[in-house]
């Protein structure tokens, strides 16, 4: 059923097994699992069907540190999330994604790759991604990777039918939970509202959040003010080890147009270090990102290059004229190296719901620009070597200035503040995404990631619900 | 200029420069000579040449760029 009255629901008294709080992928996908295997499901959109600025201004925050963004964009309240948006880029975490890579950063996963493999089929089947196609080697230490492109799925449209004929979900828009009730160790209600009206309540045997990478903690933050710290009892982690893949414009290259990048449908090379460098360099994972410029770009790149080795100039300049060569950007995106101090906490300005609204403290640091500047040094080298051409990056990737504010900056991948670990001071969640010290509560979504890899989270996500539901409808039939 | 560690050793160096073409893949006593003085044991007197790569100006170059 969908879109039924919050009051209705709210004093029908109808007993649910579990109360999904968000629409996005993660959320989405959790609800339809569950209600195949015949459980009730109660999902929760605060948003309407449609966006709308007073629902969106919501999202309202402030970015505390160097590079600014807007809280309000790059995310959305309404039913589908941000699927109403996504670009569709999609690939899995490596297996060295869910290991410590570097001694002291903490990437590591309290699950393995293995531990969601199963589930990639029917998540690439919910994202109708194109089949895998598998990395060509590129030297020693790069190789060429592809991304694989969803229509892209848009999970209000795709998923809205299911949803209405299920028997066994009820949808309710313009829902928005602005508290959890905890008693004895378990939640035992969520206090929700819809526009103007009064705080209702509802019931169900679990709750789980899939509110998105920064509401999840903004609610279990609030939750915790307000419950005397018994939802996350130990709130060490709470909010914190937010992370973003930074995007961002490293440098340029002239290539030769018979070197073997293919470009793909959005006109992008994509290359990425080995795994096994990783460790051996002390750097986390990378996405280079190779774009073609046209002509007039590619003679001021020569022309620069002319002032540093005139003989290679004049040679590239021939070669260009012969239509031989082209110049590229050279972008990255990449995984930032999850820190404490990256936090969602809560502002002094509130909401229309009197909730504090989000204050997240983000900042880069040397050992992600170091992260990116090895990628492309790697990548310039091995060019050179090859004869491929040669790249030039720019200062700061060489570590002089900062990281560029009027770049892209961020992919709009919220990660972190409730991660996944198996010790309650370093984490947020268990394995199996319930948060410690309490026996019904849990949170789904890119929020539990404890790192991100280089890889764009949407495919994760989804396999992390499917596994998910999985884990609850065993749980239950244990209760039972 | 700023010298950088190459990331392989066994990198062969083109001759003619600024050419960036491949060397010719078939030489045919080039070629034969590292695979007998390997099998006779041979050591060559010379150390085997690392590439070098150089930053300068932001642009990443071979040690032999001019």
């Amino acid at each position: 059923m969908f879109a039924e009255n919050l009051q209705q629901v709210a004093e029908s008294g109808r007993a649910f097994d579990t109360c999904i709080v968000g629409t996005g992928p993660a959320g989405i996908t959790l609800a339809l699992a569950l209600a195949e295997r015949g459980r009730p499901v109660l999902l929760l959109e605060a948003g309407g069907a449609h966006f709308d600025e007073r629902s969106q201004h919501q999202y309202a925050g402030e970015v505390v540190g160097p590079l600014k963004f807007d809280l309000e964009v790059g995310r959305l309240r309404y039913f589908g999330g941000t699927s109403n948006h996504w670009g569709g880029f999609s690939q899995p975490l490596e297996a060295i994604d869910f290991e410590t890579k570097v001694a002291g950063i903490e990437t590591e996963w309290p699950i393995r790759r293995a531990d969601l493999d199963p589930y990639l089929p029917a998540a690439e089947s919910i994202l109708e991604l194109p089949a895998a196609v598998p990395d060509q080697p590129l030297g020693d230490s790069l190789r060429h990777t592809s991304m694989r492109y969803s229509p892209p799925v848009n999970f209000a449209i795709k998923f809205r039918p299911a949803l209405e004929r299920s028997p066994q979900v009820v949808v309710v828009l313009d829902a928005c939970a602005t508290n959890l009730v905890e008693s004895g160790g378990r939640i035992v209600s969520l206090e929700v509202r819809s526009g103007d009206g009064p705080p209702r309540t509802v019931r169900a045997s679990r709750y789980v959040l899939c509110a998105g990478g920064i509401e999840n903690s903004r609610l279990l933050l609030w939750a915790n003010a307000r419950n005397g710290g018994r939802v996350v009892r130990e709130p060490a982690a709470l909010g914190r080890y937010w992370m973003e893949h930074p995007h961002f414009t490293l440098g340029e290259a002239l290539l030769d147009e018979r070197a073997p990048f293919e470009y793909d449908r959005w006109s992008i090379a994509w290359v990425s270090p080995n795994p096994s460098v990783l460790r051996e360099r002390k750097m986390l994972n990378v996405g280079l990102r190779i774009t073609r410029r046209n002509r007039e770009a590619s003679n001021q790149l020569i022309a620069d290059l002319a002032c540093v080795a005139p003989e290679l100039g004049q040679w590239a300049m021939a070669k260009l004229r012969r239509r031989l060569y082209c110049g590229a950007m050279l972008r990255a995106s990449w995984e930032q190296s999850p820190q404490p101090w990256n936090r969602v906490v809560l502002g002094a300005e509130r909401d229309r719901y009197g909730i504090p609204r989000a204050e997240l403290h983000w900042r880069l640091n040397d050992f992600d620009r170091q992260t990116a500047m090895k990628a492309a040094v790697m990548f310039g080298e091995e060019v050179a070597r090859r004869g491929y051409g040669r790249v030039r990056l720019d200062p700061w990737v060489l570590g002089r200035g900062t990281f560029p504010a009027d770049d892209e900056i961020k992919g709009n991948h919220h990660m972190g503040g409730t991660r996944m670990n198996r010790d309650p001071r370093r984490g947020v969640v268990d394995p199996d995404l319930k948060v410690h010290g309490l026996s019904n509560l849990y949170v789904g979504g890119s929020s539990v990631f404890p790192s991100g890899g280089a890889a764009n989270p949407t495919l994760t996500i989804v396999q992390l619900a499917l596994r998910h539901a999985e884990h609850l409808v065993a749980s239950h039939a244990t209760a039972d | 200029m700023r010298p950088l560690r190459a990331a392989s050793a066994t990198v062969r160096t083109a001759r003619a420069r600024p050419s960036d073409a491949a060397a010719p893949a078939s030489r045919p006593r080039r070629a034969l000579f590292p695979i007998l003085a390997a099998l006779l044991g041979w050591r060559s007197a010379r150390p085997r040449r690392r590439p070098t790569f150089a930053i300068r100006d932001g642009w990443i170059l071979r040690g032999d760029d001019r």
